[in-house]
């Protein structure tokens, strides 16, 4: 299998170009003299923050929580009220995630090269449980079947999703100008982007009011417990890769000699592909016996008085609709936008702490999918006649502490 | 002076606000009775013990073994009553504890077990007319029962070997403990009539019984979900649950 080059790879190799052509031109200028031994020894005994440190690197924490994910697998239907129907979202508590940038400075003042990696998984849980009174509503699943009395309603839910994203930053940065007050860069960069995420519902009747499930005494049987409703079940996924040009600027107040306070904010435009899928599950009584037949009875619906006739409860079987959509590798567009606000500490030479808030956003980097327009035809084959596509986004923010170190 | 109050209150206000007044949840436990019965239309028979005059004294000396059992009649019709009777059940009890999602078996019923799943004899005792006397047989003793009473099925229908009580080989009613946000599913299904004679106990009835359910919470009936009545139909049967709240 051949190993294609991946198309970033060559726009990174163009930016460390870009940013090394100002030092090839630097040496084709006349050279000084070359310095003494004496002169050597005594740069190297010059502190060393008066020296030119040439590496740079920063670990930080960052404790975000992901925001607007829109994970919304029930909602919660109030009796006594029918304007007040909730809907019920998957809540995600913070995550602590290191956030590593490592970088170059380029001799002479021709700015900087910076590598940048966070990565984050955040996991969410919901569930709810009513027994007896079917109040959550199955947002996700299907209408066909859906709930045990095929209304779309359940007595209990849960619910779990899975969001990952990895977002590699390289960028080359260059003072944009300076003064007593305020020093500005400008950076330019490439980002590659990959999102995932998931979320997996199944939708419970508990404590369904169907009629008796147990057979007569006589004849000996057992009692028809796969009779029990199987919980609706919705795997919802889709999953984005992407990859970009990024524009930012960071800004920096100094205050004092050790602290400076520092801002910044940067965008990029992301170019990948994304595939999405949708999994649903749900159940049916069907009767398939001739005591049906005779009755013209076939799929049973709620309330489910036939299942009272043992003959029929004998013939009765629970059936499973499972039906799914799933687009792969469509084409497709992001966005990406970081601020962040902050300060900066040089606790000793070349060792400095940080910390300040940052937020990001992650502009459509997924996508749900949904069957619309289902039609049943009568040989049981579902159509999809028109799927819905819904862009999903990612947001995060939170405090970040770090520690940075140039060599 | 006032500076200091000031921040005295200040801190004193972020304490109270900081404190957590909520009580941490009680997971009490609760003793929950499952009650099923069956009514039906029953035949009512005097039952009387029988005495022998062994001495010709005309008077009773011992008791002869056996019981004199008489059909009550208004008029020409016998008399019938709405009664509690043993009619045999399929029965099926879980539990979904709460925040699981897996219902649990308590009971089920074992169809091979002539003894199991037996409801309530009819137990209303009332007192029979004086039976006069056919020397050398005394009547002494008399009561007014039904045809679902042990009484009658084993002194007038010769049934002896007669099971007690019971769901599922469980004395009835049925107990279980149960906690906050649990739920208790109890199905129980008749035993067909036109089967009915297979399994003792065996008596007639006039209507197909109505099968009852019921759940009770230190001496109180609860609320049910789902059907806790059957209809007359034969084979019918009840479905409900109750959730711990």
């Amino acid at each position: 299998m051949s190993r294609r080059k991946a198309p970033w790879t060559s726009a990174v190799a163009a930016v460390l170009w870009l940013a090394a052509a100002p030092v090839t031109a630097t040496m084709e200028e006349p050279q000084e003299p070359a310095p003494t031994p004496e002169a050597e020894s005594a740069a190297e005994e010059k502190p060393r923050t008066e020296r030119e440190a040439r590496w740079y690197g920063e670990v930080a924490s960052w404790v975000s929580q992901p925001l607007g994910l829109d994970y919304v697998p029930a909602a919660v239907r109030d009796p006594d009220d029918p304007f007040a129907t909730g809907i019920l979202g998957v809540p995600h508590g913070t995550d602590l995630d290191l956030r590593v940038r490592a970088g170059y400075v380029l001799p002479g003042e021709f700015g900087r090269v910076l590598v940048t990696y966070w990565s984050q998984r955040a996991r969410g849980a919901l569930e709810g449980f009513d027994p007896s009174r079917f109040v959550f509503g199955e947002t996700l699943a299907l209408p066909f079947f859906a709930g045990f009395r095929d209304d779309g309603l359940a007595d209990g839910f849960r619910a779990a999703s899975l969001t990952k994203t990895r977002d590699l930053r390289i960028d080359y940065t260059r003072l944009a100008f300076t003064g007593k007050r305020i020093e500005a860069w400008w950076s330019v960069g490439m980002r590659r982007v990959s999102h995932d995420r998931s979320l997996q519902a199944s939708y419970f009747a508990l404590s369904p009011d169907l009629p008796s499930l147990v057979p007569p005494v006589t004849p000996p049987t057992s009692p028809r417990t796969d009779l029990l409703p199987r919980p609706d079940r919705v795997d919802l996924s889709s999953s984005f890769e992407g990859r970009g040009l990024g524009v930012g600027l960071d800004l920096s107040v100094p205050f004092g000699r050790q602290v400076r306070l520092e801002a910044g904010a940067s965008i990029a435009a992301l170019r990948g592909r994304m595939s999405s899928a949708y999994e649903s599950q749900t159940h049916l009584y069907r009767c398939d016996g001739s005591t049906c037949a005779s009755l013209g009875l076939e799929i049973l619906s709620y309330p489910f008085d036939e299942l009272e006739d043992p003959d029929i409860l004998d013939e009765t079987r629970q059936v499973t609709m499972p039906l799914g959509v799933s687009s792969s590798s469509l084409p497709a567009s992001a966005t990406v936008l970081d601020a962040y606000i902050g300060a900066r500490w040089t606790v000793w030479r070349t060792v400095e702490v940080f910390g300040g808030f940052r937020q990001s956003r992650y502009q459509n980097v997924g996508a749900d999918l949904r069957p619309e327009s289902v039609t049943l035809s009568e040989n049981g084959v579902f159509n999809f006649e028109s799927v819905s596509r819904t862009d999903r986004s990612a947001g995060y923010e939170g405090y970040y502490f770090g520690v940075a170190y140039r060599y | 002076m006032r500076t200091v109050l000031r921040a005295s209150s200040c801190a004193l206000a972020l304490v109270g606000a900081a404190c957590d007044t909520t009580q941490p949840l009680q997971l009490s436990e609760q003793a929950v009775e499952v009650v099923l019965g069956a009514q039906a239309s029953v035949d009512i028979y005097d039952v009387y013990d029988r005495l022998v005059d062994t001495n010709g004294d005309n008077l009773p000396d011992v008791r002869s073994g056996q019981a004199e059992c008489r059909q009550v009649f208004v008029g020409a019709s016998p008399l019938t009553a709405s009664r509690t009777v043993p009619w045999r059940v399929s029965v099926d009890i879980r539990v979904v504890r709460a925040g699981s999602t897996e219902p649990q078996t308590l009971l089920t019923f074992d169809p091979f077990d002539p003894f199991a799943s037996v409801l309530s004899y009819d137990t209303t005792i009332e007192s029979a007319a004086p039976a006069p006397p056919t020397p050398p047989i005394f009547f002494s003793n008399g009561r007014r029962v039904s045809v679902a009473s042990r009484d009658y099925l084993e002194n007038c229908a010769g049934q002896l070997d007669l099971p007690d009580p019971n769901l599922g080989g469980f004395p009835l009613p049925f107990e279980v403990t149960l906690s906050k946000g649990d739920t208790i599913i109890v199905q129980a299904r008749k035993q067909p009539d036109n089967q009915h004679g297979q399994l003792p106990p065996q008596f007639s009835v006039r209507s197909q019984p109505v099968l009852t359910g019921s759940i009770v919470i230190e001496g109180r009936t609860v609320t049910l979900a789902g059907t806790a009545a059957s209809t007359m139909d034969s084979g019918s049967g009840v479905s409900f649950s109750y959730t711990v709240r």
